[in-house]
């Protein structure tokens, strides 16, 4: 049996820095550009993954994608669990200028969007109809995207040592 | 004793279906941002399932008017260095099968990755401080090679993530069994007929 490290420990980390990084106010802007945190995350989980690893084990692209899965999953389910806090504690309302600017923005699609935005003001995004709504996308765009970036950590990590191994091992033969 | 074998069942799905599977999201994906214009052109319905998929893209994309395709005077859901990225990876999907073949798993060079986030990065610098004109041209077309190069890295991911190993029994540990059964079981042949003592 191949004794591999735990994916559990490195995809919490991950999420966690998801999650906050997606939940606090101005920071969560980053996520506009391709969902930059999100795929930080899985990046971040992949590397903290490939740490454990022993020396000269080699890094599928498979383990990264698994560990950056996870990473998302903690972090949409951790995100919106802040999100949820920040609203019936703090009061506070995260994307209302966000909404604001997208109304500006999609002036074609106004009058539709902002149906959807007044209600969500009038403190719909409370009821349990709209957290259920925002879980489920949070959770396919997080998964999609952490996936993506421990894909792209476990290509920058790939275990130079590993494949020296390999042919080393190869040529032996 | 029963005279079934003992062996690892391993189903391989077949790179085909995994492949298809990829393409038909990467398309369901693209067609998803691509149908926001036809459909605010149409009635109240279609214009509120426009508005709805609009938000689906809201949290990973700023959505600027300014900064996306435009199709009969309404925008694409998502701005145009994104369009580039999902064009660039329905590109790279549909190319994959003709550049790289169907069993050669093994992602490419990391060099090339991190080439085509550094040209992406490089563009946003450069065009933030107008070293480059800000137009959509630079965006998309960065952003159209990011997602190609990724696709690259993604599909051989899911194809060694599909390689689903249904532990039936476990492996024959090469240190439990004689140097003499491994050659036989290594050669595939049938060993000699034992020595009668």
């Amino acid at each position: 049996m191949e004794n591999k490290p735990s994916k559990l420990v490195p995809a919490l980390i991950g999420g966690t820095v998801i999650a906050v990084l997606s939940a606090v106010p101005i920071i969560n802007l980053g996520n506009c550009l391709c969902c930059m945190w999100v795929i930080l995350g899985g990046v971040l989980g992949s590397y903290l993954y490939a740490r454990e690893l022993p020396p000269g084990d080699p890094f599928p692209s498979s383990d990264g994608a698994v560990v950056g899965l996870l990473s998302g999953v903690f972090g949409a389910l951790f995100g919106t669990f802040l999100i949820y806090f920040f609203i019936a504690f703090l009061g506070f309302r995260p994307g209302q200028e966000f909404f604001q600017n997208l109304l500006e923005s999609r002036r074609d699609l106004s009058p539709e969007l902002e149906d959807l935005v007044d209600e969500l003001r009038a403190g719909g995004a409370m009821r349990p109809f709209f957290a259920f709504v925002w879980l489920v996308v949070t959770l396919v765009m997080d998964a999609i995207f952490g996936t993506v970036g421990g894909i792209i950590g476990a290509a920058l990590m790939k275990n130079k040592g590993s494949s020296d191994k390999l042919k080393k091992t190869k040529k032996s033969k | 004793m029963s005279g079934k074998k003992s062996k690892i069942c391993t189903i391989k799905i077949g790179h085909q279906w995994v492949y298809g599977a990829i393409l038909f999201s990467t398309l369901l994906w693209c067609l998803l941002f691509i149908s926001v214009p036809f459909l605010a052109c149409g009635g109240p319905f279609s214009r509120k399932i426009a508005g709805i998929i609009t938000l689906f893209f809201a949290p990973i994309c700023h959505q600027s008017a300014e900064r996306s395709f435009h199709l009969m005077n309404h925008p694409f859901a998502v701005c145009a260095r994104c369009t580039g990225i999902y064009g660039g990876f329905l590109a790279g999907v549909l190319l994959y099968p003709a550049l790289n073949k169907w069993k050669k798993d093994a992602t490419p060079s990391r060099g090339i990755l991190i080439g085509a986030i550094l040209l992406s990065g490089l563009e946003i610098l450069l065009s933030r401080i107008s070293l480059i004109p800000a137009g959509p041209l630079p965006r998309v077309l960065t952003g159209f090679i990011l997602g190609s190069v990724m696709a690259f890295y993604v599909i051989p991911t899911v194809f060694e993530l599909a390689k689903i190993q249904k532990g039936a029994k476990p492996k024959i540990n090469s240190e439990n069994i004689s140097p003499k059964q491994a050659f036989w079981n290594e050669s595939k042949l049938l060993p000699p007929k034992a020595e009668s003592v």
